[in-house]
């Protein structure tokens, strides 16, 4: 298994542990305020770039460290620039289309504010899975 | 007009052992991509930019069509 591969699956794991955990935190949200909901899921968004940042940054010192290139150039080609423009296609796809639904779902069929902000930021979590998944599928 | 499928495969692992045994390393450095890109290249399960073709066609010093050509066409 390749270095790329391994980030990607840290990134997964990492934003789905840190979907348990939000979810963890947030078992009675139909009767918490938004403050506080808010304050979870902000605590999870900030988890997630964190971690993503560290894998990021981990995968580079790993790669450049086996490959003994520390120039820096040769970890980005055009193969990985294109799916990862996949990728971010499939991530806008997923999060666009959950927004929509969750304001028509708030709009018309009366879903709580809390529950349609939970909503928006778990289909975020979704997309960045998504994404990673199929940058796996892609990389095989 | 219906939409044409095309299946386009190539001979760089070919044309790497005829060319001293190229490594595809050394390709890849040549060409300015990744080793594993080289790799998927070679699997068909890439393929690559003009650009990328040409160049690689290049390190080879063969035409374009002779490097990368089309399998099926439906």
């Amino acid at each position: 298994m390749n270095t790329k591969l391994i980030g990607i699956l840290a990134e997964i794991g990492a934003t789905s542990l840190t979907m348990i955990w939000t979810w963890r935190n947030l078992s009675g949200f139909s009767t918490m305020t938004i403050k506080s909901i808010s304050k979870v899921l902000t605590q999870g968004i900030g988890i997630v770039i964190v971690a993503v940042v560290l894998v990021s940054i981990f995968v580079s010192i790993f790669s450049a460290v086996q490959s003994g290139d520390h120039s820096g150039a040769g970890l980005e080609d055009e193969r990985d620039r294109m799916y990862e423009l996949y990728a971010t296609q499939l991530s806008s796809g997923i999060f666009g289309l959950a927004m929509v639904t969750v304001l028509i779902l708030m709009g018309w069929f009366n879903l709580s504010v809390n529950a349609g902000l939970i909503a928006i930021v778990y289909s975020g979590f979704t997309a960045v899975v998504a994404s990673g998944i199929l940058k796996m599928y892609l990389y095989r | 007009m219906a939409k044409k499928k095309i299946k386009i495969e190539n001979s760089v692992r070919k044309l790497r052992f005829n060319n001293n045994e190229m490594t595809q390393q050394e390709l890849s450095d040549l060409v300015g991509v990744t080793r594993q890109t080289v790799v998927a290249i070679e699997k068909y399960k890439y393929t690559p930019s003009l650009e990328l073709a040409f160049k690689i066609a290049l390190a080879f010093d063969k035409e374009i069509q002779e490097v990368f050509y089309i399998k099926e066409y439906s």
